[in-house]
């Protein structure tokens, strides 16, 4: 379990980078909108779309524990490698399109947000919880190779602190997260990890 | 041996003099730092293949490893087994010598830099320049982070296993572990190109510059440097010379003029490029001050006494074996 644990951490570390440039410049106008002044209130804020995002994490964690269980030969060792090169090259082509178009390419989530950023933001996080940017579709993969709704909700748990790490000093230094140097430093991580699956999936097949 | 290290001991300080005397500070630096990178590679190539040969602390190592070598140390504490564990005492010693030196070290001191430093210097002029200036030395940043939380994943050093300058010099890892030629393929596509090809086309430091976890650091402690390379801005005539010169993606042009950003190395190619010399080594207060070099020199010079000795009796051993 320490190990399952660990995976999720460090890719939501690798990760979080890229994660948080390209969802937090939503999430902060979000959280600067509610008009809460004060710390506090904006910690509520904060808190109630973090828990959205988990709960939106480990609903995929089930989903995709128990979509592994019904298929068992859903993940064969040549499957995994095509499934991580896919993701891979979706993950980098997605960070330098965003390295160009300065956008949030979590799919649906900007403007989907906007519509729901009048009170809820614990909805608004559970939206963006299910994108399905490419490292999140790395973990998913991971979830149905795992088959185990509880591994894969430990796995998906350590993956939001980690992503959650980036994310966190938002309420109280709201500039940093729609910096351009902070997005530029998610795109980077983005193709790295891109490169890093690329040549953990053609070594897989 | 002593011979040799008091031989090398003469020989810093004659080539300091000579830089002091002629103001060729880059041209003489070229020499030296590639020397310093032949003489470290034939000495770790030689030293590997002996029964004696222990595992060096290398910055690079360190600094893509930092989280896996802190984690051992915590280990050290409960068991007290602090050699084996201590690997962050001499990170430590890395930190002060980056305190010391700046990011100078980079351009003076680093035992792998002379590599793609030489390799930048071969072609009077670039066939392509690498697009994206300072935001290449961002990428490194991103390097040094994703390495970092890598190796620790892992529990292995990553840099080491994928990108390692040393490696230039032959394969060191056991050749029959699977995961070797995936290693050794990412590392030639990667590694090699970054390292010996690209600095040949474009005159830059591309290794040192983009993938170097090590060269992370310096610019970050940048504002604790004491040191300075400055352009002067009445003379200078921003004709754009220095920013076609400078290796390390780290000369801007401001409206007034050119100048240097944090990732600086003080090679001082750009001060030879210029042709208005304006541009000169400074103190962090902008007062002119020469003292960069000898430090660089000093610094550099004592640790190569670990491995320049020892290159140069390889390269006897070698002159001896071809005649």
């Amino acid at each position: 379990m320490v190990d399952i644990l660990a995976e999720g951490l460090v890719l939501g570390l690798a990760m979080g980078g890229y994660c948080a440039a390209s969802c937090a410049p939503f999430m902060v106008p979000y959280l600067l909108a509610t008009g809460s002044d004060g710390l506090a209130p904006r910690l509520r804020v904060f808190a109630s779309f973090l828990a959205g995002r988990l709960a939106a994490y480990l609903v995929v964690a089930v989903a995709a524990a128990l979509a592994g269980r019904a298929l068992p030969d859903l993940v064969s060792p040549r499957m995994k490698g095509v499934l991580l090169i896919a993701a891979a090259f979706v993950l980098a082509l997605f960070s330098l399109v965003t390295l160009r178009r300065k956008s949030c390419f979590c799919p649906g989530g900007r403007e989907t947000g906007d519509r729901l950023a009048g009170g809820l933001p614990f909805l608004t996080g559970l939206l963006l919880g299910f994108n399905l940017c490419p490292p999140f579709a790395v973990a998913v993969f991971r979830g149905i190779e795992m088959a185990h709704p509880g591994r894969a909700a430990a796995y998906f748990g350590a993956l939001f602190l980690g992503t959650t790490a980036y994310l966190a000093p938002a309420p109280f230094v709201s500039w940093w997260v729609s910096s351009d140097f902070t997005r530029r430093m998610g795109v980077y991580l983005g193709v790295l990890a891109g490169a890093w699956f690329l040549v953990q999936g053609v070594a897989a097949l | 041996m002593l011979a040799a290290s008091l031989g090398w001991a003469a020989f810093v300080a004659g080539l300091h003099f000579r830089m002091e005397r002629t103001g060729r500070f880059s041209f003489f630096r070229t020499f030296y730092f590639a020397g310093l990178a032949v003489f470290f590679l034939l000495n770790m190539h030689f030293t590997v293949r002996s029964e004696n040969w222990l595992a060096p602390y290398c910055h690079l190592s360190l600094a893509g490893n930092v989280l896996h070598v802190g984690y051992n140390q915590f280990l050290s504490a409960f068991s007290h087994d602090y050699f084996r564990y201590g690997a962050l005492s001499v990170g430590l010693f890395w930190l002060l010598v980056v305190l010391a030196n700046g990011a100078a070290f980079c351009g003076w001191t680093c035992f792998f830099g002379g590599v793609d430093d030489s390799l930048s210097q071969v072609l009077r002029k670039p066939l392509f320049r690498v697009p994206g200036g300072a935001r290449v030395r961002e990428f490194q940043l991103a390097v040094l982070v994703f390495i970092a939380f890598l190796s620790f994943a892992y529990m292995e050093p990553e840099f080491c296993l994928w990108l390692c300058p040393f490696k230039v010099t032959g394969e060191i890892l056991n050749p029959g572990a699977p995961a070797l030629a995936w290693q050794t393929g990412a590392y030639v596509a990667v590694g090699i190109v970054v390292l010996l090809v690209l600095p040949v086309l474009t005159r830059q430091r591309t290794f040192c510059s983009a993938l170097c976890p090590f060269g992370a650091i310096p610019p970050l402690a940048r504002g604790l440097s004491p040191y300075r390379v400055a352009v002067d801005p009445d003379r200078c005539a921003r004709c754009g010379k220095c920013l076609e010169a400078c290796p390390s993606f780290a000369m801007e042009m401001t409206r007034n003029s050119a100048r240097t950003t944090r990732y600086c190395t003080s090679c001082l190619r750009c001060a030879a490029a210029c042709p208005e010399g304006a541009i000169t080594t400074a103190l962090a207060s902008g007062r002119p001050s020469r003292i960069v070099v000898l430090v660089s020199m000093l610094l550099g010079g004592a640790l190569a006494q670990f491995y320049v000795p020892g290159g140069v009796a390889a390269l006897v051993r070698l002159a001896g074996r071809a005649f």
